[in-house]
């Protein structure tokens, strides 16, 4: 990173430019004003001063003036209208050339040194016009060049405070000087000059705030923040590191405690010795138990870090809440605890991260297992919108021992279950709750708890069914150097992609992507992968009529392919030459299987293997 | 019968699994280490691979892609075997040419689950002595 500490940021550049663009607006809008009306004030002053003998001189004088602020005004007029928002590359680069913050900082303010030139030009020149008058008009012309030269070099100092000092100093010994160089003529016109040249002065020194070196304060401050912020990300980085490598550390051992315990456990079943298998049963537990206080841990960590991430798919909620319900009967073996599933009919296919929401439910039900000791805890689910979306309620309702108000109020707060000694009696890690809360809430869900000490308590998990899932380019056929075999899904349904490329890809497919038969026939040729699964219904060409082609061509006639529609006429594709043919939407089981029967093993695209090579970016080795 | 190799370098780790695995009727091969895993995925022409990606000498990581890259071991399955278990623990894994992956601590069934799926992609059933 050191090399790129001076290259320029999109946002330390934005900054810079807003910057310039402030300064450039306040000089040619309220200032300019300050500056004309002296400026414009001084020529009466001296046609006064003068007895109107030099009108012809002070016209000209007036007429420059003008000019120059036109000039100066149209100059940033097209400066505004021609700006264009100049998009840094990823580098840092401005079409293609890295340059330093402090270079870019220099050409952008030499674009607008002109209009400002101009402008500083305009405040100089009462000090020239002056030569051509009677003394001490020239001495009084000289002085206020001096000071305006002085305010000029110091709005390109380094230091704001600087061009304030260059502006007030020489303006008040002007002003001291001014009664001394008086004559009689112009004494009574002396004081409101000077005035109006602090006026000036000051009005220069403003502007010189909100310039050029401002706009490098600004830039480089930003740089500070930067560091300050690269700092907070390494430290944050080395406490990512350390949970991983900690994760890691405790996971090995226990790999061995479980597994050694889970042979000796079968042999002990074997042997029919009842007793030793208890036995080891309950340090398979104890270990499984210890497994989900490190994930805890390890998941509160990440969720405080911002690190936890979601994985988008479909299932089926049913399944779901009846698999996470199996694990609670072992905890409620030898209880008089009745558990019952209250799910409609036809609960919604959803559109979420299965595992955190089963992670979610587990915790709730396992709190309910863990503090009920008698009675029934009723797991019910029902659709009820959230914010405006599809959503659906699980809710866990248990008999068990509840809570006070005040322990209510705590339930959510990291490391304290509801009573200290409750750590004592029921174990845990306290982090169950907290964690659920943030991971449907990372699920755009919310979690609530109703509960009557000694009675009971009420878990309510609300949350939308349809969550976006953030997976990118999907068109895309990504990963191309992963040497897998290819399976071309054909559907014009994105959902169905997606669910595939789930189920598919964690068994050690490559998924490729086809919206219609045309994409599908031409992606066929350019992978050669190891099955098909077609749709149908597709827009223009049908599926059916793919079938037909890649069966009667040369090159593809081999390809297996598997039908997936919600038509039922098995009969009809099997005969059209399809391998195998599945009703839409299959279960992932199925799904499996079938791709696994029928994909070609052989399929090795040369495209692919080609591109494999030695160069490939060894990003893993953190992690060895 | 389905040769394994089981690339390990923890001592508990790889006696417990290797053990387990003799006892379904497999026969167990045993690397230290990911170079001798390379070595021996060439050598010892096993059916599938059990890879452990912490290892000393080459990471689990490193000695799938040159088994990746070496054309006689090109095809060979792969399953990462890891207690390193993050999402972006399992992309690399994959990106690195594994066919599958499992976290530790192992679950055995799940274990030999994967192992049948993916050498049925390649056309071939996890065979136990019986």
């Amino acid at each position: 990173m050191s090399q790129n500490d001076n290259v320029l940021d999109q946002e330390t550049y934005d900054r810079g430019i807003a910057a310039l663009d402030q300064y450039l607006k306040r000089t040619s809008t309220r200032y300019a004003i300050v500056r004309l009306v002296c400026n414009l004030c001084f020529m009466p002053l001296v046609a006064f001063a003068t007895d109107f003998q030099h009108l012809g001189l002070i016209a000209a004088w007036a007429g420059i003036v003008i000019l120059l602020e036109a000039v100066a005004a149209v100059r940033v007029f097209r400066y505004f209208k021609n700006k264009k928002t100049i998009e840094l590359g990823p580098d840092g680069s401005i079409n293609g050339k890295i340059l330093s913050a402090r270079t870019v900082s220099v050409i952008l303010y030499l674009q607008v040194l002109v209009p400002t030139l101009l402008m500083t030009w305009a405040y100089a020149l009462p000090g020239l016009f002056l030569w051509a008058l009677p003394q001490p008009a020239p001495t009084i012309g000289a002085m206020m060049t001096v000071v305006v030269m002085m305010n000029v070099a110091g709005q390109h100092t380094f230091k704001s405070s600087l061009s304030i000092f260059s502006a007030i100093v020489p303006s008040i010994a002007l002003l001291l000087n001014l009664q001394a160089l008086s004559t009689a003529k112009f004494e009574p016109y002396a004081l409101t000059f000077g005035a109006l040249i602090i006026i000036q002065s000051v009005a220069i020194a403003r502007a010189g705030h909100r310039s050029f070196d401002h706009m490098l304060n600004v830039m480089f401050e930003k740089d500070k923040e930067k560091e300050a912020r690269k700092n907070a990300d390494e430290a944050n980085l080395a406490k990512s590191q350390f949970l991983a490598n900690m994760s890691h550390e405790l996971r090995t051992p226990l790999n061995a405690i479980i597994g050694y315990s889970e042979m000796m456990m079968e042999d002990a079943e074997m042997d029919a010795r009842d007793a030793d298998v208890e036995d080891h049963k309950r340090i398979i537990l104890a270990g499984k138990r210890l497994l989900l206080n490190i994930n805890d841990i390890l998941d509160f960590s990440k969720i405080e870090a911002g690190r936890l991430d979601t994985e988008i798919g479909q299932f089926n909620l049913d399944i779901m809440v009846r698999e996470a319900s199996d694990t609670l009967y072992p905890m409620l073996a030898d209880k008089p605890v009745k558990l019952t599933i209250d799910l409609p009919e036809n609960t919604p296919l959803v559109w979420s991260d299965r595992h955190r929401l089963e992670q979610c439910l587990l915790n709730l039900l396992s709190n309910a297992a863990k503090f009920t000791h008698e009675g029934d805890i009723v797991v019910r689910g029902y659709s009820k919108e959230i914010g405006g979306f599809d959503g659906f309620v699980l809710e866990v309702t248990d008999t068990g021992i509840g809570m006070t108000e005040k322990q209510l109020d705590r339930v959510f707060k990291p490391f304290s279950q509801a009573d200290e000694s409750f750590t004592r009696k029921y174990g845990g890690t306290g982090l169950g709750l907290v964690i659920s809360q943030r991971l449907i809430q990372l699920l755009g869900g919310e979690i609530s708890v109703e509960s009557v000490e000694d009675k009971g308590s009420t878990f309510r998990l609300h949350f939308p069914i349809n969550v976006q899932s953030s997976t990118k380019g999907l068109d895309e056929d990504t990963q191309a150097n992963r040497d897998r075999p290819v399976v071309l899904v054909i559907d014009d349904d994105a959902d169905v992609h997606e669910l595939l490329s789930r189920d598919l890809q964690t068994i050690g497919f490559e998924l490729h992507h086809a919206r219609s038969a045309e994409q599908g026939l031409q992606k066929m040729r350019q992978s050669q992968p190891a099955a098909v699964v077609l749709d149908v219904h597709l827009p223009g060409k049908t599926g059916m009529e793919l079938l037909h082609d890649i069966r009667a061509s040369t090159d593809l006639k081999d390809v297996p392919v598997i039908i997936h529609t919600v038509d039922s006429e098995r009969a009809k594709f099997i005969k059209a030459g399809a391998n195998a043919y599945l009703c839409k939407p299959a279960s992932r089981e199925d799904m499996v299987a079938e791709v696994v029967r029928h994909a070609r093993h052989d399929q090795h695209p040369a495209s692919r293997a080609s591109k494999k090579s030695k160069t490939r970016p060894n990003t893993d080795r953190a992690s060895a | 019968m389905t040769r394994i190799l089981l690339a390990e370098d923890n001592e508990d780790n790889f006696n417990m699994l290797a053990r387990r695995l003799s006892r379904q009727g497999f026969i167990v091969i045993g690397a230290e280490n990911g170079e001798i895993a390379v070595e021996k995925a060439a050598s010892e022409s096993p059916d599938i691979i059990l890879m452990d990606i912490s290892m000393p000498v080459m990471s689990g990581l490193d000695a799938t892609r040159e088994i990746r890259d070496n054309p006689a071991t090109r095809s060979l399955p792969i399953v990462a075997l890891t207690a390193h278990v993050s999402k972006k623990d399992r992309d690399s894994c994959f990106d690195a040419g594994c066919d599958a992956f499992e976290g530790k601590p192992i679950n055995f069934r799940n274990l030999m689950e994967t192992m049948s799926n993916v050498l049925a992609i390649k056309g071939k059933q996890l065979i136990a002595a019986s």
